[in-house]
């Protein structure tokens, strides 16, 4: 079965990444060489030596894997009862905007903008699904999403009380995505009162952002949300602080640009952001960033890594970069956990679904979250009448079985990521689609683990505090 | 007939209810925390996974109190607001009731003077001795390797088994409850900002004197926090109590509680040679609990658990472990796997003139 192993080089140092301990293993010059044979499967008396004192230390151990099974797959219908952590209710499929990127602008295999909204019927059946099997998790996060969710703003409320009447002392947390452009002081006061977090996407600068986030009509969103915001923060500075904002980097847009606007903005400073890229998956045609993107993105993943090393002031990091640090550093403090060392295992990527945070479309079906296709049959679960189908969630949760045979040898099997809309062909869960995105998984693998140990070579102490406590927990939740 | 309300029950309290049977004229009324009320009106083995006990768990808290004499007000993970806890505790004074509060909650609330359960034994007047002696019966200690490992069915379940057998059974208890069953709960001193030193000999005393006073044939010693740190971030108390009470009272049996996972063999067998080396007390006894711990998460800086139930912990307990292994391998929920391995214990006990004698 030999070794799953991956040798790499940073301009001061060799390593090897072995799975079978999931530890980064610093190695010789003139070993790396035979790390390589090793890598690639040659055997000889030199890696037969290598291999025999790496072992006498506990590393680099025989791939004992042979078969993909998720370890959950056994206690999966134990999750599907009493572990539904977040439910997120499909309010509407109306939105005021037609913005060019979105799952529902007709460029995904993926429903279209509609006129369709949830009943208060379904409303209230899906929040009775949660609460029914939510007793393993301490709170229940309950998420609106659309469409735009504001425009049932009335259905919102009605849902919102519902829980408060009938689970009254139920911890319940509340989640809603919105455009921004809706706010008004009903909506504002109700939001603040229920403690709501709110989610805001905002794409940059005006320019930027009216280029693809535009009203039915055409006219940009960019003026009415700033308005919005600008009310908020005068008006309701408190409910202003759980504001936060997710900005999406299209392709061809300037990446400069838009950390400027938000290093810039005085009104948004001290709200959380995060940054993703317009999905890939489910996407009819292939979506291409171009190497300004790539660029722009290094050079920010430079500068962390610079201030974390003293060389530059850790103020002056991008926000919209400033969690890359903390995925760096979680990657460090997982390292040696969980190795593969069994014959029977998964790799990471998938949650359970129907379990982890559950999306209920208008007509009550469920989803295992509001990213998948609405349109594919593989990612319907089931319906809030009837519950999540197990044999279905069992084909989402072990998607890694469709590659077994390349999952099996796969170095970055702790750190893939992949979960089962990757798989999604729009018809099918395809065992080809799913690869089509390994490449880019391992290089970020890869780009990770160079980074940890370049930041080891410069003396970087990852048990120290380069982001204070409040950035990882900002993080924590974001992830 | 004496009613006990208990609030919230939980897996850790829940033994409380299924062997009220085993507190004089005693009947307890489970009542579940908000989280849970979808589960109002089933059989307590709804919440616990264990067979069928005919005991209804309730969810309407000012009713279900209302007649109780006693409410046992127990410390919650799914009660995280203290406002939540006031609540509660408003309600219940609505009504002539007696409140007692876990030891942990009182400390969470903030409450001075107010009565706890757990001290049937006082610590007071334990002095320096400056030297360990001899507990001279049968000692079973009950460990654990963290939370919803069941420990305190198994203490109880054990209990219940040894004196259905005509022993009598000195116990300590992880759970603040214990005293309700007539035994005391672990003292309190084991978590104050005392040495090692002189919690060990204190320990050793508040046992001895226990014995002297209640001359039983067998200890049974649940010892709380787990054994050892998880990992370097879920580092619970680093085993320290548990290294400290072994140490002070020799186990002739030592019993490890633990989650259901797909163990092997080898597991088992580390897991026994660390009771050898560190806790003095090798280990062959394991308690396989109706939880598991969560690993779908990516990254976790604390354990999450699904509750299971016992038809399924059983029927998978032994995968990857033989059964000819020497490992007692069982769950408490099952009658008939804990009786066996309690038989076993008895055997072994009986058979073990040195354990009869005692000795450090």
């Amino acid at each position: 079965m030999g070794v799953v192993i991956k040798a790499f080089r940073t301009p001061l140092g060799y390593y090897v990444y072995d799975r079978s301990s999931n530890m980064i293993v610093k190695v010789e010059k003139e070993e790396y060489p035979v790390v390589l044979k090793l890598e690639a499967g040659r055997e000889d008396e030199e890696t037969a030596e290598l291999l025999k004192a790496y072992r006498a230390k506990g590393i680099l151990k025989e791939n004992r894997l042979t078969e993909i099974r998720h370890p959950a797959s056994q206690t999966l219908p134990y999750h599907l009862e009493h572990r539904v952590q977040k439910i997120t209710l499909q309010l509407t499929q109306s939105c005021n905007l037609r913005c060019d990127y979105c799952a529902y602008s007709g460029k995904y295999h993926q429903r279209t903008h509609g006129g369709g909204k949830m009943s208060m019927e379904t409303i209230k059946k899906s929040i009775d699904y949660a609460m029914k099997r939510s007793d393993g998790v301490e709170d229940l996060n309950i998420g609106f999403y659309g469409g735009e969710p504001l425009l049932e703003f009335e259905n919102l409320k009605k849902a919102v009380e519902y829980v408060s009447g009938a689970y009254h002392d139920r911890k319940v947390n509340y989640t809603i995505t919105t455009n921004g452009t809706l706010f008004h002081d009903e909506i504002i006061r109700f939001l603040s009162a229920h403690d709501f977090s709110v989610m805001v996407s905002l794409d940059g600068p005006k320019e930027l952002h009216d280029q693809n986030r535009v009203f039915a009509n055409g006219e940009g969103s960019f003026d009415r949300i700033m308005e919005n915001l600008r009310y908020i923060k005068e008006r309701y500075p408190v409910f202003f602080q759980k504001i936060s904002f997710n900005t999406v980097v299209p392709p061809g847009s300037d990446y400069k640009c838009i950390e400027h606007f938000f290093s810039a903005n005085d009104l948004i400073e001290e709200n959380h952001l995060s940054r993703t890229t317009v999905s890939e998956f489910s996407l009819k045609d292939e979506v291409r960033y171009d190497d300004r993107y790539f660029v722009t993105y290094q050079y920010q993943t430079f500068k962390i890594l610079m201030a974390a090393l003293g060389f530059y002031d850790k103020k002056k990091i991008s926000r919209m970069f400033s969690t890359d640090f903390v995925e760096i550093q979680r990657f460090y403090d997982h390292l040696g956990e969980a190795p593969v060392c069994t014959s029977c295992a998964h790799p990471s990527g998938p949650c359970v679904p129907g379990a982890r945070r559950p999306m209920v479309d208008i007509d009550g079906n469920l989803f295992p979250c509001e990213r998948v296709s609405e349109r594919s049959d593989a990612m319907k679960l089931g319906h809030v009448d009837t519950g999540c189908d197990p044999v279905k969630a069992d084909r989402l949760l072990n998607i890694g079985r469709l590659t077994e045979r390349e999952c099996i040898h796969c170095w970055n099997f702790l750190h893939c990521g992949l979960c089962a809309s990757a798989a999604d062909n729009g018809t099918a869960l395809a065992g080809d689609r799913r690869l089509s995105y390994c490449e880019s998984s391992r290089q970020g693998t890869l780009n990770t683990m160079r980074s940890i140990c370049l930041l080891r070579e410069y003396g970087y102490d990852f048990e120290g505090d380069f982001f204070d406590e409040e950035d990882r927990v900002i993080s924590g939740t974001e992830k | 007939m004496k009613k006990i309300a208990l609030f919230p029950v939980q897996k850790n309290n829940a033994p409380l209810a299924r062997y009220q049977n085993r507190i004089p004229d005693t009947e307890v009324i489970p009542i579940l925390a908000p989280a849970h009320k979808s589960m109002a009106g089933q059989d307590l083995s709804a919440l616990d996974g264990g067979s069928h006990t005919g005991i209804t768990l309730r969810g309407d808290f000012e009713k279900a109190v209302e007649d109780c004499e006693l409410l046992y007000l127990d410390d919650s993970r799914f009660l995280t607001r203290e406002e939540s806890y006031a609540e509660f505790i408003r309600t219940a004074e609505r009504h002539p009731i007696r409140i007692i509060y876990a030891r942990t909650l009182s400390e969470r609330l903030h409450l001075q003077d107010e009565e706890s359960c757990s001290q049937k034994w006082q610590a007071s007047g334990l002095g320096d001795a400056g030297k360990l002696t001899a507990v001279d019966i049968p000692v079973i200690s009950v460990l654990t390797m963290g939370n919803e490992t069941d420990q305190s069915h198994v203490e109880i379940g054990m209990r219940r088994f040894f004196q259905d057998q005509g022993y009598r059974v000195s116990q300590i208890g992880t759970q603040e409850y214990s005293r309700l069953f007539g035994f005391s709960a672990v003292p309190h001193f084991l978590f104050a900002n005392l040495d090692g030193k002189r919690k060990r000999l204190m320990f050793n005393q508040f046992v001895r004197r226990m014995i002297k006073e209640e001359k039983p044939d067998l200890l049974i010693m649940g010892v709380p926090e787990a054994v050892m740190k998880y990992n370097n971030r879920i580092p619970a108390g680093m085993g320290d109590v548990p290294c400290i009470m072994m140490d002070a009272v020799q186990s002739d049996i030592g019993v490890l509680c633990t989650c259901c996972q797909p163990y092997t063999e080898e597991y088992f067998k580390e897991l026994s040679l660390f009771g050898r080396y560190r806790l003095n007390c090798e280990l062959h006894y394991f308690n396989i609990s109706n939880s598991v711990v969560i690993n779908d998460e990516d990254y976790q800086d604390r354990l999450e658990h699904l509750p299971l139930d016992s038809g399924f912990v059983v029927s998978h307990m032994y995968d990857g472990v033989d059964a000819d292994c020497g490992f007692e391998i069982f769950n408490s929920y099952s009658d008939m796997s804990s009786d066996k391995a309690y038989r076993r214990m008895e055997e072994e006990l009986a058979g073990n003139p040195e354990a009869m004698r005692g000795g450090i």
